[in-house]
């Protein structure tokens, strides 16, 4: 509707008129999974406007979101390979200016666990003090980055190429941050569960922290700046097909000073026979435990859709997002009614099926892959207030 | 081995700390001829032209490295800061791992020593000594011996060698300079570029981790060679502390933890293993010497009832056995059957003879001397283990010597079965009789009055221990709660057993769960046996008046299990006993109050030699009849040698000793043991529980570990210094002690 209104009062930047209705339906619901920024959302208008956005998306692979939280007890289902642990929150207040630009306030708090299904099988194993007849052995690999930033973003969008049939447009945005929580690591190693419910394992920790997730450690607070960029290209053809590729926290980084660090060695067989023949006993763990200036890398998002107009009320799409390795394919279908326009949506990688609604000004989505027991949630919310 | 990598390269910095300890003059006249020697390298240089100088500049003497192995050696009338250079000229090579190439007339690197009159000293020539020299010139424009010395230590503690007098082709040091040949090919420069950024980079003093740089690609290359510095420790982020000698200090405090660490893992260990063997070798049926002293005291009462009934054989059957004497006038045989099997031997009991009239008053003042040679069955129940020849012998004499109503009892002899022997060198003891009501025989019967075991001298190899050694009672005290009941004293008991059955199968082991509740209260069994078809349990610690016809509804045995076949019940049957007396020892109170072991036990390559004493303080006044918590006050102390396994015999003693505090009991146990150079003493002062408390430790070097434990968790205020200084903080994290050092690293205690 903001498009809209903004083109029938501006004659000059005028669109043709099957762009409009286009427009109308194309845009009208987003699809996207991961919390995002899209610098092609935010349009110029003469009126000053408030632009509140949020969104959220928690996942989990090898058990429910519930049992995630409550020891690992429940259903059990890890992906055969690599399983992920997510948490994604957003929130962006800004205004777009006449000039085209937006500004505005952006709150992000990102944590993607990345792990091997060798650490999940014996993480849960341990949990559930599970024993098996025979010894088993694991590889142990788990990564984590997160971060919690609040920051100033701005951003512009252009029309890059046009002519009767189609066109592109691209946007981009660039941010500041003031980084407050960080988790940048991993943890590494192999560990053997016996079948007398004993075990061993060799592992290496290499952690930056504001919260020390592995042990309790009390640390001192500090901060980060971070930096990053967005950027955003749509193509949209006369014959009712668009494409969609965004990219948000490129190049993003964040420089802290004095962040907590650990470098933890574990080494459960810790007996050894000297050179002098007498046996002696290492520490189980060791390491370092410091403050070091570290400079954290954010992990890129990505998200691209093909959306296809079916006629003037359905539209149908198909999009893909990535972060990390991790890959979310969905599909997803529109319709325009009198009473808003209404998307159904499903995603193949943990299974969710979604909602969305838009009515004028406000668009809300929500997206599971169960109720109770779910391993995937998801939700999103939009509003315009022009002034 | 990491810390031992982390030791040596202490060591050598230690020796650099305490070299830049001395003055800072920088140069003088020597009036004794210096040496400098060393090796050179980029890669290996032959041949090269070795250039010393003072720091003026003025040449002090120059040569040649040799031309096959590098290296090189120059005298010197110079004491001082000298500078070392090496380059090469048309005449000089370069030893490469390919062979002998062209050393490249650009090449030059530097070392740099303080110079000693009279001395000889390492100087080597590498890329890590020219890193010195530019560390040494961003100190200050003037080089001392004091700024070489820093930079030296700088540099060595960062790298984990002893940059200028370690050999640069040996060990880790050998594997710095192949790190840094392989940045300079990954990073497409010639190992001189390498060297002026790192220097630059280290131009701080500090290693500041940043990614991207040449440090991070050397920390990165020498990652890939397992080398282990505080460099790859710190991922490249290191700031060698402002005093290197907390390092030293530290690292010594980690020793002296993994020696603990090594000692209390090590003990505890082996006092696992060995109550495991002693408890096998106790269990073992290789020899059961109370079936002999049984035995050998049934003998002794056949013998005197066949001379009061003027008898010359006597038969009887207890279980599957049959037992047989034969003779007369001191003179016998016995004979123990069972089955195809037979065990027999002689007896000569001078002073017993058939019919006399002091045959009934044998147990009347007199020496009497008993000799038994031969064989007895292995215990009550017949064995039948592969292997395992079901016979012992014993060949022994026991005098009883009565005089008064004392009797003293001696006994000597040997057992032996299936290559278990056990001397008995000496056991003696004594027992007191009053004369009791008179029989019909006319005669008082003998009533117990105590029984004091005195000495027990023993030698002999049992299940693999080899024991030689005297137990002494040192002493007695009569223990006024118990002397009120006599000798001996009948209590009533009370109890009942049973067991789970599956009919047509078999109990799953641990799988069974029964108590019995009475009175509103609810007992676990004193007894249990799984692993048979049967659980068999038995509960013997009830109230003595409780009677199996007064049991009302509320009082049951509950009990659930699981049947191997899952489609058989299982089933519960008791066997009813209780309201039954027994007999038990008060020994008119006298209780052994001192015992002392003085000897060794050894097994393979464990042995214990020396002299353990115990002390019951409380003997005299602790209550011991009727039900009461009062806890026993011992003293135990233990000195001789303890050998472990793959650990060095040390010298060692132990205390422990209970007391009570302020109507609290306070334990504390004190060690100390000794071995080579290492003498590390340890106390500790805890609560009854083990819960609160204190330890501490400290060995010869100065190194105090003071642990305060609360709710038996090792308190924050917990600290490891040495010389009173500061060098880590206890803490528990995670259920786990932890020591952090104050250089950010961190160490559990086991």
């Amino acid at each position: 509707m903001a498009l809209l209104k903004h083109s029938s009062r501006n004659r000059l930047l005028a669109p043709p008129r099957w762009w409009v209705l286009f427009s109308f339906i194309a845009s009208g619901v987003n699809a996207e999974i991961f919390p995002l920024f899209n610098p092609l959302a935010h349009s110029a208008s003469s009126h000053p406007s408030l632009e509140l956005s949020s969104s959220g998306f928690i996942a989990d692979d090898p058990v429910s979101l519930k049992d995630f939280f409550n020891d690992w007890e429940g259903e059990y289902s890890p992906e055969s390979s690599d399983n992920y642990a997510v948490e994604m929150l957003r929130v962006d207040i800004g205004t777009t200016l006449p000039s085209g630009y937006y500004i505005g306030y952006f709150y992000q708090w990102d944590t993607l666990i990345h792990t091997n299904r060798g650490f999940v099988e014996g993480y849960y194993r341990v949990k559930n003090n599970l024993t098996s007849q025979e010894d088993q052995a694991y590889g142990l690999q788990l990564a984590i980055n997160g971060i919690e930033r609040h920051g100033l973003v701005v951003s512009r969008s252009w029309m890059v190429y046009r002519f009767d049939s189609a066109k592109v447009t691209f946007g981009a945005g660039v941010y500041l941050s003031y980084d407050t929580d960080s988790q940048d690591g991993i943890l590494t190693g192999d560990g053997t569960l016996y079948s007398d419910s004993s075990y061993s394992a060799t592992a290496i920790s290499d952690y930056y922290y504001t919260d020390n997730l592995l042990y309790d450690l009390d640390v001192d607070d500090t901060y980060g700046i971070g930096y990053g960029m967005h950027i955003a290209l749509r193509y949209e053809h006369q014959n009712g097909i668009m494409i969609n590729l965004l990219a948000n926290d490129l190049f993003a980084r964040s420089h802290w000073k004095n962040l907590p660090y650990s470098l933890v060695y574990l080494e459960t067989e810790n007996q050894s026979i000297g050179d002098d023949g007498y046996v002696s006993y290492d520490p189980t763990i060791h390491g370092w435990e410091l403050y070091k200036d570290h400079v954290q890398h954010i992990e890129p998002k990505y998200h691209i859709d093909i959306q296809k107009k079916i006629d003037l009320h359905f539209e149908l799409s198909l999009g893909y997002e990535y972060c990390d390795g991790l890959g979310i394919p969905y599909i997803q279908t529109n319709m325009q009614t009198e009473y808003g326009t209404f998307g159904l949506q499903y995603e193949t990688r943990f299974g969710m099926i979604g909602v969305d609604y838009r009515y004028g000004h406000v668009s809300l989505s929500l997206f599971s892959d169960g109720f109770e027991d779910a391993s995937a949630l998801g939700f999103s919310g939009k509003i315009l207030y022009n002034f | 081995m990491r810390t031992k990598l982390l030791m040596s390269t202490v060591a050598a910095c230690a020796v650099v700390g305490m070299v830049g300890c001395g003055g800072g003059s920088s140069s003088t006249v020597a009036t004794e001829t210096s040496k400098v020697s060393g090796v050179a390298v980029d890669d290996l240089i032959l041949n090269g032209v070795v250039e010393v100088t003072n720091v003026a500049g003025d040449v002090l003497a120059s040569g040649r490295t040799d031309a096959s192995n590098g290296s090189y050696a120059l005298d010197l009338d110079y004491s001082g800061v000298v500078m070392l250079q090496v380059r090469c000229d048309e005449n000089s090579m370069m030893l490469t791992p390919e062979g002998n190439v062209t050393c490249p007339s650009e090449m030059s690197l530097r070392s740099v020593a303080d110079v000693k009159a009279g001395v000889e000293q390492e100087v080597n020539i590498s890329p890590l000594t020219e890193v010195v020299v530019q560390r040494a010139q961003s100190m200050g424009e003037t080089i001392t011996s004091e700024v070489v010395e820093s930079a030296r230590t700088e540099i060595g503690l960062m790298f984990g060698v002893d940059p200028i007098a370690d050999d640069p082709t040996e060990g880790p040091y050998s594997d710095v300079v192949s790190a840094i040949h392989e940045v300079a090919e990954t990073t497409d420069a010639d190992v001189l570029t390498v060297i002026e950024d790192l220097a630059e980079e280290l131009s701080d003093g500090s290693a500041d981790g940043e990614e991207d740089t040449i440090l991070s690609a050397l920390v990165d290359e020498m990652d890939d060679l397992n080398l282990t510095n505080n460099l790859t420790e710190s991922d490249g982020d290191y700031i060698p502390p402002e005093n290197p000698a907390d390092l030293t200090d530290i690292e010594s405090a980690k020793a002296f933890m993994a020696e603990v660490r090594t000692q209390t893992s090590e003990a505890d260990s082996f006092i696992t293993t060995e109550e495991a063997a002693i408890n096998s070798a106790l269990e073992s049926e290789l020899l059961d010497l109370e079936y002999i002293g049984n035995s050998v005291n049934m003998i002794a009462d056949g013998i005197g009832y066949m001379s009061e009934e003027n008898l010359t054989s006597i038969e009887t059957d207890i279980g599957d056995r049959t037992y047989a004497l034969n003779g007369s006038d001191g003179s016998y045989s016995y004979t123990i059957t069972e089955g195809d099997k037979t065990w027999s031997g002689s007896v000569t009991f001078p002073g017993v003879l058939l019919g006399d009239e002091a045959v009934a008053e044998i147990y009347k003042e007199q020496t009497l001397t008993m000799n038994v040679q031969g064989t007895f069955p292995l215990g009550d129940v017949s064995v039948t283990e592969e292997g395992v020849e079901d016979s012992q012998s014993f060949e022994g004499t026991l005098t009883t010597i009565r005089s008064g109503t004392v009797t003293t009892i001696s006994l000597t002899g040997k057992a032996a079965s299936n290559g278990t022997s056990v001397e008995i060198k000496a056991f003696d003891a004594e027992l007191a009789y009053s004369e009791g009501e008179v029989g019909e025989d006319g005669n008082a019967e003998p009533v117990l009055e105590y029984l004091k075991l005195n000495k027990l001298d023993l030698e002999g190899i049992v299940d693999g221990y080899t024991v030689n050694g005297v137990i002494t009672v040192n002493a007695y005290t009569q223990n006024s709660s118990l002397s009120a009941l006599g000798g001996m004293y009948e209590v009533e008991e009370g109890g009942f057993g049973g067991y789970i059955s599956c009919s047509g199968s078999r109990v799953v082991d641990g799988s069974v769960s029964v108590t019995f509740t009475y009175d509103g209260t609810t007992y676990e069994p004193n007894y249990t046996d799984e692993g048979g078809d049967n659980y068999y349990f038995g509960f013997d610690d009830l109230p003595a008046n409780l009677e199996y016809d007064e049991l009302t509804s509320g009082d049951y045995v509950a009990f659930s299990a699981t049947c191997e076949d899952e489609s058989v019940e299982p089933e519960l049957t008791i066997n009813w006993s209780w309201g039954y007396t027994d007999e038990e020892l008060a020994n008119n109170g006298w209780v052994p109050s001192e015992i002392t072991f003085e000897g060794s036990v050894v097994r393979e390559n464990a042995a214990l030699n020396g002299t353990l004493n115990a002390k019951w303080l409380n003997a005299a006044t602790m209550e011991m009849v009727e039900d009461s918590n009062e806890t026993a006050m011992v003293e135990v102390s233990f000195s001789g040698k303890l050998q472990m396994p793959d650990r060095p015999e040390m010298l060692t003693t132990l205390t422990f000793k209970n007391a009570e505090v302020e109507n609290n009991i306070q334990n504390t146990v004190a060690a100390s043991y000794t071995y080579d150079a290492t003498v590390i003493n340890a106390t500790a002062v805890m609560d009854e529980a083990l819960e609160n408390g204190s330890i501490e430790i400290t060995n010869q070097s100065g190194m105090k570990a003071n642990m305060n434990i609360a709710n038996g968790s090792i308190d924050a205020n917990s600290t490891l210094t040495k010389d009173g200084h500061l060098l880590g903080t206890f803490e528990e994290r995670e259920d786990a002690a932890i020591i952090k050092y104050i250089d950010g690293s961190f160490e559990t205690l086991f």
